[in-house]
C-alpha cells in the first residue's frame, strides 16, 4: 500500500447511473484539450461504483471515441502531415503507416532523404501516376496468369493495377489479394510499386458495383432489405442524440414526481432504444467490413491507434469502439503520479473505462472491468493462472463427478445447485459438499488456512492446494459467467416469446432482463474476489471480506437458480421474487465492492504479491 | 470434364506448360488425373554437389485457394538438408505467404505470390540443394554436420543417393 495521503475531493468525482452506465461528469470538465475531439465528453474511469466508502479513488480522465471520430482524427492528422510535406493525402497515408504514424520520424527522413523515403515505401518520387479511374481496364483480349482465365469479345476482363507499374490482372484475383492486407503492392514479387489509398478505392467500387449488377439480375430483395436496415440505422441514431435529454427529463422527473412507475417506464424505454442502437452500431460493422476499401481504412484506422499510447481499442469482439487517454485527475496528480504504470500499481487505482457501445474495461491492462482487484493482482494472478495451466488443465473445468456415484456432470447453466441425474444427490458444484448442509452452517467460500506445523516439504503441496482452493472457485464462477452470457443473447427472444405468450408489453417483461445483468455484473465481482483473496494474508480483513463474500454467493446463487428453474412462461407470476432477488444480490455486490476497497485503503490488509 | 475452380483451371495450365516446356532436371505432374491438387515430383541432384546423381522423390499438395495461398512440398522419403526437417518437409521463403515472418527473415519478394509458380518453387528447391540456408535451419542436426563435419554429412547424402537409386 502506498502511504501517501488521500485527500476526497468532490471535483474528481463524478455522479454515476449504475443501471445503464450512462454518468454525467460534474466538476472540471476539462474539454479544451483537443480541438479536434472537443465535442467528445470527458468521462472518469470507474464508473460503476455507487459506493459509500469514502475512500478516494485514483481516475483518470478519458474520451470514449466512436469509428467516425477516430476516423475524423486520422484524416486530420494525414492532412497536417501533407500541409508540411506537399506530396498528396494517399502519399502522406503510405509513408506515415510505414513509419508507424510517428510524424516526426517521417519529417526527419523525407526531409533528409525524400527519394529514399519514397522507394522504401514502393512510391517513385519523380513518376507522374496514373490517375485511379484509369487503373480499370476492359479488356477482351487479356489473359489473367493467376485464375488463367481469358477474355473474349462477348465477356471481356476487367482489369488492374498499380498507378505506379503496368502489372495487370483480373479485378477479381486482385481484389482477393488484397483482402486481408494493409500494406498493399504489386502482386508481381519483383515490382515493388504500392497501391494507392484512391486507387484501392477505384477497385473496390469496380468490384461492388459488379456485385450490385449481379445482385439486380437475380432478385432486386437485397437491395430493399439494405434500404429498409438502412432506415432503421436512421431512428436508432436518432434516439442516440435525444438519449441525454431523455435521461435528464428522466432525473427532472424524479424530483418532481412521485408516481414511480412513469418514471421506470421512461428509463426502460432509454435501455431498449440503447440496445437498439448497439445492435446498429453491429449491423453498421459488418456493412463496414463489406466494402474491399472499408475493410481497409477499417484496418488502418487500427493500426494507428494501436500505436498510439493514449488510445485504446475496446477489447469486446468486434466492438468499434475505441477510448482515448486525456489525464489523471487532481487526486492522482496530487499524488505525484505522472505515468499510466504507475498510477496502475496504486492499490486504489481503477482505470475502468466505458466505451461508447457500453462496454466496459481497464484501460490499463485490457481486461474486463475487475473491480475491486488492483492492476497488480489481476496481472499477478492471470500470469499465475497462464504458468499453471498444467495443473490446471489437470483440473477438469467441465465435468466433475457425482460425489456419490461418481457419474461424470457436465454444468450446462450458472447455478450451483446440482442434482444428479442418476442418482438424486444434490449438491454444490464448488465444494462438492451437500447441498441442504448449504444453506445455513456450511460456508463453502471460506478457505481453511492450515496451521504450520509440519515439515518444509509439505509446504509447496498446501501452496498448490491453497491456489487451487481460489482457482477452481475462480474458474467455477467464470464458466457461470459465460453460461449466463451465453443466456443473455438469446434474452431478446426469449421475452418477445413471453410477451407473445402471457400478452403482456415488453415493458412488464423489463425486470426478467435486469435480473439477468444484475446476476452477471454480481458473478463477475464474485469472481474477481476469489482471485483477489487468494493473494490477502489471513487477518480481521479479510474474514470481513469472506462474510461479504459469503452473502454475495449466497445472492448470487439464489438468484441463478430461480432464473434457471423458472420457465419463461411463467415468469410474470414470479416477478416480485425477481425483483427482489435482483435488488438484494446488487445490495450484496456493491457491499464487497465496498468492504473491499476500504480494506484496500487500509494498513491492517496484507498483501502478498510474488515478485 | 473441364476444371471447375480457379485453382483447378490454374493448376492444369501449369501442368500443360510444364510438360509443354521442361526443365531440366525437374518432372513434376498430378498424381491422378481426378486430382490436380496432389502432385508428384522428381527432381534430379544437382551436379557438383553431395546429391549429384541422385534422383528425388516429392510430394507437392496444394491448397484450395491455390495459388493465393502456396503449396506445401515433402520429399517421401526424407532427405538429409539443413532446409529440409526429419519428417521431409521443404523449409524455403518461396513455400511461405508473406506475412508471416515477424523477424522480416525474408525478403518480400522471395516470398510466395499468385504470380509464382510450381516451375518457380522446383528451380528454388534445387538451388537450395546446392546452397543450403544454414541460418534459418528446419534440421539443427543436419546443420551442424553441414557446417562442422562435412564428410560425415556428405557420406550420409551419399547413401541416400544409393538407395534413391535402387541400389
Amino acid at each position: 500500500m502506498s502511504g501517501s495521503e488521500f485527500s476526497f475531493s468532490e471535483e474528481g468525482y463524478s455522479s454515476f447511473d449504475e443501471d445503464d452506465g450512462y454518468q454525467l461528469s460534474i466538476g472540471d470538465t476539462d474539454v479544451a484539450f483537443d480541438p479536434d475531439a472537443s465535442q467528445v465528453e470527458v468521462k472518469y474511469s470507474y464508473p460503476d461504483a455507487t459506493t459509500s466508502t469514502k475512500v478516494p479513488i485514483n481516475r483518470i480522465k478519458y474520451q470514449a471515441l466512436s469509428y467516425d471520430d477516430v476516423d475524423a482524427l486520422l484524416t486530420e492528422k494525414i492532412k497536417s502531415v501533407n500541409g508540411i510535406l506537399q506530396v498528396g493525402d494517399d502519399e502522406s497515408m503510405v509513408l506515415l503507416q510505414k513509419f508507424n504514424w510517428k510524424v516526426e520520424r517521417l519529417l526527419e527522413k523525407f526531409l533528409d532523404n525524400p527519394i529514399r523515403t519514397y522507394d522504401s515505401v514502393g512510391l517513385n518520387y519523380n513518376a507522374v501516376r496514373v490517375q485511379p479511374e484509369k487503373l480499370i481496364v476492359v479488356d477482351p483480349h487479356f489473359f489473367c496468369p493467376i485464375c488463367c482465365s481469358e477474355g473474349s469479345e462477348e465477356n471481356p476482363l476487367t482489369t488492374f493495377h498499380s498507378g505506379g507499374c503496368d502489372h495487370r490482372y483480373c479485378v477479381n484475383c486482385y481484389a482477393t489479394f488484397l483482402k486481408e492486407k494493409t500494406t498493399l503492392t504489386c502482386m508481381d514479387t519483383e515490382c515493388h510499386s504500392v497501391i494507392l489509398p484512391s486507387e484501392l478505392k477505384s477497385l473496390s467500387d469496380c468490384i461492388l458495383n459488379a456485385e450490385s449488377v449481379l445482385g439486380d439480375a437475380s432478385n432486386g430483395l437485397a437491395a430493399s432489405k439494405t434500404e429498409a436496415s438502412a432506415d432503421f440505422y436512421g431512428y436508432a441514431s436518432d434516439s442516440a442524440t435525444t438519449r441525454g435529454n431523455d435521461y435528464s427529463d428522466d432525473e427532472d422527473a424524479a424530483e418532481l414526481d412521485s408516481d414511480g412507475e412513469e418514471i421506470e417506464e421512461q428509463r426502460y424505454l432509454v435501455e431498449y432504444r440503447k440496445r437498439k442502437l448497439e445492435k446498429a452500431v453491429q449491423d453498421k460493422e459488418k456493412q463496414r467490413n463489406k466494402s474491399l476499401y472499408s475493410r481497409y481504412r477499417s484496418k488502418i484506422m487500427k493500426d494507428h491507434v494501436s500505436q498510439q499510447a493514449d488510445f485504446r481499442l475496446c477489447p469486446a469482439l468486434d466492438c468499434p469502439g475505441i477510448v482515448r487517454f486525456i489525464d489523471f485527475d487532481s487526486n492522482s496528480a496530487s499524488s505525484g503520479i505522472t505515468g499510466l504504470e504507475q498510477f496502475a500499481n496504486q492499490h486504489r487505482s481503477f482505470p475502468i473505462v466505458e466505451c461508447s457501445y457500453n462496454h466496459f474495461f481497464c484501460f490499463y491492462c485490457s481486461k474486463d472491468n475487475h473491480v475491486p482487484i488492483p492492476c497488480p493482482i489481476v496481472k499477478a494472478w492471470i500470469k499465475k493462472c497462464k504458468d499453471d495451466s498444467e495443473t490446471a488443465n489437470w483440473i477438469d473445468n467441465n465435468t466433475k463427478p457425482c460425489p456419490q456415484c461418481d457419474t461424470n456432470i457436465e454444468k450446462n447453466g450458472g447455478c450451483n445447485h446440482m442434482t444428479c441425474k442418476t442418482c438424486c444427490h444434490e449438491f454444490c458444484w464448488i465444494c462438492m459438499g451437500l447441498w441442504k448442509d448449504h444453506k445455513d452452517f456450511y460456508k463453502c467460500n471460506r478457505y481453511q488456512e492450515v496451521k504450520d506445523d509440519s515439515p518444509q516439504k509439505e509446504n509447496s503441496r498446501r501452496y498448490l492446494e491453497k491456489y487451487l482452493f481460489y482457482y477452481n472457485r475462480f474458474a467455477a464462477h467464470q464458466t457461470s459467467f459465460k453460461k449466463d452470457r451465453e443466456f443473455c443473447s438469446k434474452l431478446d427472444f426469449l421475452i418477445q416469446k413471453v410477451q407473445k405468450r402471457n400478452k403482456v408489453s415488453w415493458i412488464e417483461t423489463q425486470f426478467y432482463e435486469e435480473a439477468v445483468r444484475i446476476l452477471l455484473k454480481g458473478r463477475h465481482t464474485l469472481m474477481w474476489s476469489y482471485a483477489f483473496l487468494y493473494y490477502v494474508e489471513p487477518c480481521r480483513l479479510k474474514h470481513l471480506i469472506e462474510d461479504s463474500q459469503f452473502e454475495l454467493s449466497k445472492a448470487v446463487e439464489s438468484l441463478s437458480k430461480l432464473i434457471e428453474t423458472v420457465k419463461p412462461e411463467n415468469i410474470i407470476k414470479y416477478r416480485q421474487r425477481f425483483i427482489k432477488e435482483s435488488g438484494l444480490l446488487k445490495s450484496h455486490k456493491y457491499a464487497l465492492v465496498d468492504i473491499c476497497l476500504d480494506a484496500l485503503a487500509s494498513d491492517e490488509l496484507l498483501i502478498s504479491i510474488p515478485t | 470434364m473441364p476444371p471447375k475452380s480457379t485453382a483447378q483451371r490454374r493448376l492444369a495450365k501449369e501442368y500443360q506448360q510444364l510438360s509443354k516446356d521442361r526443365p531440366e532436371g525437374i518432372l513434376a505432374g498430378p498424381v491422378r488425373e481426378d486430382n490436380l491438387f496432389v502432385w508428384e515430383c522428381l527432381l534430379a541432384g544437382p551436379p557438383d554437389t553431395a546429391y549429384e546423381y541422385g534422383v528425388f522423390r516429392a510430394v507437392l499438395t496444394f491448397p484450395k485457394d491455390y495459388p493465393l495461398a502456396p503449396p506445401s512440398m515433402k520429399f517421401d522419403p526424407p532427405l538429409l538438408h539443413p532446409n529440409i526437417y526429419a519428417d521431409g518437409s521443404v523449409c524455403i521463403s518461396i513455400l511461405h505467404a508473406p506475412g508471416n515472418d515477424p523477424l522480416q527473415y525474408e525478403r518480400s519478394e522471395e516470398r510466395w505470390s499468385p504470380v509464382q509458380s510450381v516451375e518457380k518453387i522446383l528451380l528454388s528447391v534445387m538451388s537450395m540443394l546446392a546452397e543450403p540456408n544454414t541460418e534459418s535451419g528446419a534440421n539443427i542436426d543436419a546443420c551442424k554436420l553441414w557446417r562442422h563435419d562435412r564428410p560425415a554429412f556428405e557420406r550420409q547424402v551419399h547413401q541416400q543417393v544409393r538407395r534413391s537409386l535402387g541400389l
